[in-house]
C-alpha cells in the first residue's frame, strides 16, 4: 500500500470511528478511483458489524487543484434533500465539510452499482439501443427539472435566482474568470459583452444539474441506476442544463449523427417537460456553455501553473473558436 | 548549432516512449508520461512560430487599438513600440500588454453603431488569431 493509500485509510478509520453506526465496522479494499476532473475519490467497503454486512462508499474529496471550486457542504445538501425525490441519486453517509479529519472537505456516498462511459451514445451498441439511451437521458433532464424544490427544501440550500438567473450565472462565472485568469482574454472578454447584453429573464426556476452528461450517469445494462456529480447543481433556469447538452462541444456525448440532433433533444424535452423552448434563448445558453467551459480551462491552467494539478489545462483553441463564431454570427 | 531545440526536444519525447515501455509504470504514472508528452509536443509544435506570430499579432493589434481605443479612452491608444524586435520575449510580452488594453477597449465600447461595428471588428481579428495561433 502506498503512502497515499496508508494515510488515506488512517484518516478514514478516525473519522468512521467518532461517526454513528459504525461500531464494529472496518475498512476494505481501499482503492484510489480513475482520475476524476474535480475530485479526489477513493472507493471502498465498509464492512461489519455482521458476517454479510458491506456497504460499498465512496471518499469524495477536494483535491488541490480542479477545475472547479465548490462546496462539498451544498453537495452533501442537495444530495440528501434529494432522497425524498423519485431521482436515481447516491445516498449520501457522512460529511467532513472543513477536511479537519479527513484532510480536506469531503464527502462520502453510497456507490452506486453500474458503469460510466461519457461516450455511450456513440459507443458499440446498435443505433437504435443509443437512441434509446439518448432519449432516456432527455427524460431524466426534464425529471430533474421537474422537482419539487421547494417541498424538498432546497431553497434552504441554495440561492433562488428567479427570473435573473441568467445575469446571476454570468456574473458568478465572470468572477470565477476574475479570480484565475492569470492574463487578459478580450475573447472572453467579448463574450461576456455578448451574453450582458441579450440575457433574458428565466420563464421558470428549477433544479439545474449543471453537469449532466453520460459521463456523470451511471448505467445497469440499459437502465439508468444514478445521476451522479451534483457539485455545481444550483437553483436556475431550465434552459441552462439544456444549452450544456445540445452545444456543439459536446455534442458526441450527447448527440448521433443523422439519428438523434440538438431538435430531437428539445422537441422531446419539451414534450416532456412542457416547456416551449425559443431558439434565441436556447441561443444564450449554449454561447454561455461554452463560456463555463474556457472559464473552467482558464482555472485549470492556473492550477497546472501553481503546482496544485498535472492536468496541462489551457483555453484550447477548439473552444475559443467556437465561442468566437458563436457570438460574432449576428 | 547541434542540438537544436527541435532535436533536443525529438530526443526528450524519444526517452519518454522509452520510459513508457516500463512494466512496472503505474497508472497515475502513464498520466504523468502522457500530460509531459502533450506539452513537449505542443512546444516542439509551436516554440519556431511564436516570435513571428506575436510580431504580426502586434502590428495588427496596434492598428485595431489606434481605430477601436478613442471610442472609449484615447489613453488606451498604445504608445510606440520601442521593443526590440528579434527579443521573443519582449515581443510575447507586448503582446500581452496589447490584448490587455483591447479588453479595456471591449469592455467600455459605447452602445451605439459605432461601438458596434467596433465590436465587429474586434471580433473578427480575435477569432483570426486564434485560427493562426501556433501555441
Amino acid at each position: 500500500m502506498s503512502d497515499e493509500s496508508t494515510d488515506t485509510l488512517h484518516r478514514l478509520q478516525d473519522f468512521l470511528a467518532g461517526q454513528e453506526g459504525t461500531a464494529g465496522t472496518r475498512i476494505a479494499d481501499l482503492r484510489r478511483a480513475g482520475a476524476g476532473r474535480s475530485r479526489e475519490n477513493w472507493l471502498f467497503d465498509l464492512v461489519g458489524p455482521g458476517p454479510q454486512d458491506r456497504e460499498p462508499l465512496i471518499l469524495r474529496s477536494d483535491p488541490d487543484g480542479g477545475l472547479v471550486d465548490t462546496s462539498r457542504a451544498q453537495e452533501f445538501a442537495v444530495l440528501r434533500a434529494l432522497e425524498a425525490s423519485t431521482l436515481p441519486t447516491p445516498r449520501v453517509r457522512w460529511l467532513d465539510a472543513t477536511g479537519a479529519q479527513l484532510g480536506s472537505p469531503s464527502l462520502l456516498m453510497r456507490r452506486e452499482p453500474g458503469t460510466c462511459d461519457y461516450r455511450v451514445v456513440n459507443g458499440d451498441r446498435p443505433e437504435t439501443a443509443r437512441r434509446a439511451l439518448a432519449e432516456s437521458f432527455c427524460d431524466l433532464l426534464a425529471d430533474v427539472h421537474a422537482v419539487d424544490w421547494r417541498g424538498l427544501g432546497l431553497d434552504d440550500v441554495l440561492v433562488d435566482p428567479g427570473e435573473q438567473a441568467a445575469l446571476h450565472e454570468l456574473e458568478h462565472w465572470e468572477q470565477v474568470l476574475r479570480a484565475d485568469q492569470l492574463e487578459a482574454l478580450p475573447e472572453l472578454d467579448l463574450a461576456i459583452d455578448w451574453l450582458r447584453t441579450r440575457a433574458r429573464p428565466a420563464r421558470r426556476t428549477v433544479l439545474v444539474h449543471a453537469d449532466y452528461k453520460p459521463g456523470n450517469i451511471l448505467l445497469e445494462g440499459d437502465r439508468i441506476s444514478s445521476l451522479l456529480d451534483w457539485e455545481l447543481a444550483h437553483l436556475g433556469d431550465p434552459l441552462e442544463d439544456l444549452g450544456w447538452v445540445t452545444q456543439p462541444l459536446r455534442a458526441g456525448e450527447h448527440l448521433i449523427d443523422g439519428a438523434w440532433t440538438a431538435d430531437d433533444l428539445v422537441a422531446r424535452y419539451t414534450a416532456a417537460f412542457g416547456l416551449e423552448v425559443a431558439d434565441d434563448e436556447l441561443r444564450w445558453w449554449v454561447v454561455f456553455s461554452t463560456f463555463k467551459t474556457a472559464v473552467m480551462q482558464v482555472s485549470g491552467l492556473r492550477a497546472f501553473t501553481e503546482g496544485r494539478s498535472d492536468e496541462p489545462y489551457r483555453p484550447t483553441r477548439r473552444v475559443l473558436a467556437t465561442l468566437l463564431a458563436a457570438i460574432t454570427e449576428d | 548549432m547541434h542540438p537544436t531545440v527541435d532535436e533536443q526536444l525529438t530526443g526528450a519525447l524519444r526517452l519518454l516512449d522509452v520510459l513508457e515501455t516500463e512494466d512496472e509504470l503505474s497508472t497515475g504514472g502513464q498520466e504523468v508520461l502522457t500530460n509531459v508528452r502533450r506539452l513537449l509536443g505542443k512546444v516542439q509544435r509551436s516554440w519556431a512560430a511564436q516570435l513571428p506570430f506575436h510580431t504580426t499579432d502586434n502590428a495588427e493589434l496596434t492598428t485595431l487599438l489606434n481605430r477601436t481605443a478613442p471610442l472609449v479612452d484615447p489613453g488606451l491608444v498604445p504608445e510606440d513600440d520601442a521593443t526590440p524586435p528579434l527579443d521573443a520575449v519582449a515581443v510575447a510580452t507586448r503582446n500581452a500588454e496589447l490584448r490587455a488594453l483591447l479588453s479595456r477597449v471591449v469592455t467600455g465600447l459605447p452602445r451605439t453603431p459605432e461601438g458596434d461595428a467596433a465590436r465587429a471588428e474586434i471580433g473578427d481579428h480575435l477569432r483570426h488569431r486564434v485560427d493562426t495561433d501556433p501555441t
